[in-house]
């Protein structure tokens, strides 16, 4: 077994879940550290709220603890937390439909929240940050799921095809055609943006 | 199929670099003439370039006490009940049976409890039934025992009656032997 990365000396995640399963706690905490804001990013973006995504993601290091014992090495740890937080993060969107079919006035975008993003931008930049990623998360979040999953992955998440392939058990050949069709829409969607930002040079 | 829609189908595999050397060439002589196609590449890129640089958000200061409190209660709720549910619930078992056994064998011999129907009919009952308490008696039972005594009442003075008949006609014929014939 690889004890550890290539590319510096820390520990993989599979020898710290091998670890877990004998028991190391300190190894679980370890995993959660690496994870918890990765995971969180992803569920949030594919949710659109970040309360709801802090859930999920509380969830899914839950369901790891309870079941780590149905964790097989033959995968990569980062990809079965991946499975776990979106079957969760679909779930949730399953179950806000449901909610929304029965309720008339409910509305999904008056639950969402943005975090003003921190830096050294002046007031007029943040505001127009904060309006372009509003505009890109309303977008996002009228993809179908299908595509809203594999263009997280892949772009936000910097997963390969092979890594998506594996995480949502679909074919390779599917992922591609999914990440090329979900880009395609979004552009659609994003036009307008897009095109004021070249004319605005 | 259209040298555009040739294109569309083949972005994400452009873009990413995964085309072989001749379709590459392909579809860049296609760019170089159509600008619709120019501008959606442009725009492709701008989305992977804004997905991959969207602000990103941290996990609140809490979240590991958080899921740790959340770990600590269910273990606490599991250790309710063990693990290994099978052992107890054995013993449980082996221990009513051993409890309901020896209660029935104990009663087996005493007359009326816990015996078989058919050796219940063989034995005399303590108390007849006008005898039995019939405080939990529905009315029409209580009804039913008062008629039974009051008949057995009867009967019991009609044979005082008799008896008493009996003993009065025995003294008479006494009488009558002892007194002497005219």
């Amino acid at each position: 077994m690889k004890q550890k990365d290539k590319h510096n000396d820390r520990v993989t995640d599979e020898v710290l879940i091998a670890r877990f399963q004998q028991g190391d706690v300190q190894a679980f905490e370890e995993l959660v550290r690496r994870y918890k804001d990765q995971l969180l990013n992803f569920v949030f973006r594919f949710v659109g709220n970040r309360v709801d995504a802090e859930d999920i993601v509380q969830e899914t290091f839950f369901r790891v603890f309870k079941n780590k014992h149905y964790y097989k090495e033959i995968a990569k740890f980062s990809t079965w937390v991946y499975t776990i937080a979106g079957n969760l993060a679909k779930t949730e969107l399953r179950r806000r439909k449901r909610r929304k079919f029965f309720s008339v006035s409910n509305s999904i975008n008056d639950e969402k929240d943005f975090d003003l993003p921190s830096g050294d931008l002046s007031p007029d930049q943040q505001v127009d940050g904060n309006i372009k990623e509003k505009i890109i998360q309303e977008a996002i979040d009228r993809l179908p799921t299908k595509f809203r999953e594999v263009i997280l992955l892949r772009d936000q998440q910097g997963f390969s095809y092979e890594e998506i392939s594996q995480i949502l058990r679909i074919p390779l050949g599917t992922v591609k055609s999914r990440v090329n069709r979900g880009r395609l829409k979004l552009q659609e969607e994003l036009k307008y943006l897009f095109e004021s930002e070249t004319s605005n040079g | 199929m259209s040298e555009c829609d040739k294109l569309r189908d083949r972005l994400s595999d452009y873009v990413d670099g995964e085309l072989s050397a001749g379709l590459k060439e392909e579809l860049e002589i296609h760019l170089q003439v159509c600008t619709d196609c120019q501008e959606t590449l442009h725009r492709y890129r701008a989305v992977c370039y804004s997905l991959k640089t969207l602000p990103s958000i941290t996990t609140s200061p809490d979240f590991e006490r958080q899921l740790h409190l959340r770990i600590q209660r269910m273990s606490q709720q599991n250790s309710w009940y063990p693990r290994d549910w099978k052992i107890p619930a054995a013993a449980f078992v082996a221990l009513f049976v051993i409890v309901v056994g020896s209660l029935y064998y104990f009663n087996f011999f005493e007359p009326g409890i816990g015996m078989p129907q058919s050796q219940k009919s063989n034995v005399t009952p303590l108390l007849t039934p006008s005898q039995v308490s019939t405080e939990n008696e529905t009315p029409m039972e209580t009804v039913a025992s008062e008629e039974k005594a009051a008949s057995e009442t009867d009967a019991l003075t009609d044979s005082v009656t008799k008896a008493v008949d009996k003993q009065i006609k025995e003294n008479i014929q006494l009488v009558n032997d002892k007194t002497p014939t005219p």
